[in-house]
């Protein structure tokens, strides 16, 4: 009885233990996409003040033509 | 026997004395009509000759009038040349004229559309900030509320991991699926941003391109008729130039925008 009581123990903590494993590898992945997006919309953020300072350098040209 | 004779010969030499004195009646006769002929010959001669001179004068008028006449056709023809050229002239003037009125206009419409755009953008800007500045007032609003107006400093840390962060009231796995929700949200709207900046920007491309090959056409002609000096006609060329090169480096970033992943 005891043996079986300490064998459900045993694979409880495992099982707690591998749900754990888990949910922190699913957390590193969703770190990992949020991170990827970040970096994604910071890329985009800098080519819009790139295309900005562009055109608004083409515009001062071509008000001098 | 001899009057015999001379009563035969006497009719013969009567008649050959009446043939002869009538001969020279004829001859006398045939020389007066002969005078009388020469004397209308004559008359003819000189009245030929007077005709002859009249004639001549006439003709002479009339080579002098012919030539008067056509002087003074030479002369209306010429006005009318001068005339026609002085419309043509003004003609062309006049196309000049609309023709640089018209490229005055095209010049006040993009500078308009320029500056439509230019307020276009700072509306823009503004609605964006005011949209940051709205989100971080309720930001604010809502860590005061949670934390009973205690400031949580790591907040603002950026990215990452959010170890000592407040999370809202979620935990774990929530927090993490709210936090990926915001970041494509935000993805979204940049990129969104991205896509409308991209289409203004080609736009303005195209137009400036239209506006540098027109300006580009206008300065070689000027050159050509040689109505610009030289280091006028360098200077022009320089700043299509670098009007050119404003376009092609416009046109690669609008391209690095295009090549950048629109989903995630």
């Amino acid at each position: 009885m005891k043996k079986a009581i300490i064998v459900c123990g045993v694979l409880a903590l495992a099982l707690a233990g591998c749900t754990g494993k888990a949910a922190k590898e699913a957390e590193k992945a969703r770190a990992a996409e949020i991170e990827q997006i970040e970096t994604v919309t910071s890329q985009i953020d800098s080519t819009i003040t790139e295309i900005e300072e562009a055109a608004m350098k083409l515009d001062t040209i071509m008000s001098e033509l | 026997m001899i009057m015999k004779k001379i009563s035969s010969i006497f009719p013969v030499a009567l008649f050959i004395i009446a043939l002869m004195a009538w001969g020279n009646e004829t001859a006398a006769q045939q020389q007066g009509g002969r005078d009388r002929a020469n004397k209308e010959v004559n008359q003819a001669k000189q009245k030929g000759k007077e005709k002859a001179k009249e004639a001549d004068e006439a003709l002479q008028k009339e080579q002098e009038r012919a030539r008067e006449d056509a002087q003074k056709e030479q002369e209306r023809a010429r006005e009318r040349m001068q005339k026609e050229e002085g419309r043509a002239r003004e003609a062309i003037k006049d196309e000049e004229e609309s023709a640089r009125e018209a490229i005055k206009d095209e010049e006040e419409r993009a500078r308009e559309a320029i500056k439509d755009e230019e307020e276009r953008a700072r509306e823009a800007i503004k609605d964006e900030e005011e949209r940051v500045r709205e989100a971080a007032q309720k930001e604010e609003e809502r860590i005061r509320d949670m934390e009973g107006g205690k400031k949580d400093k790591a907040r603002d840390k950026g990215k990452g991991n959010a170890y000592g962060r407040n999370k809202g009231g979620l935990e774990g796995r929530d927090f993490g699926q709210a936090r990926a929700e915001e970041a494509r949200m935000k993805h979204q709207e940049r990129r969104s941003e991205l896509d409308r900046k991209v289409e203004d920007s080609e736009q303005k491309m195209v137009q400036a391109r239209e506006r540098i090959r027109i300006a580009r056409e206008d300065l070689e002609k000027e050159k050509a008729s040689k109505r610009i000096p030289e280091d006028v006609y360098q200077q022009k060329k320089e700043k299509i130039d670098n009007a050119e090169k404003a376009v092609t480096e416009l046109e690669e970033k609008i391209q690095k925008g295009k090549k950048l992943p629109g989903e995630i």
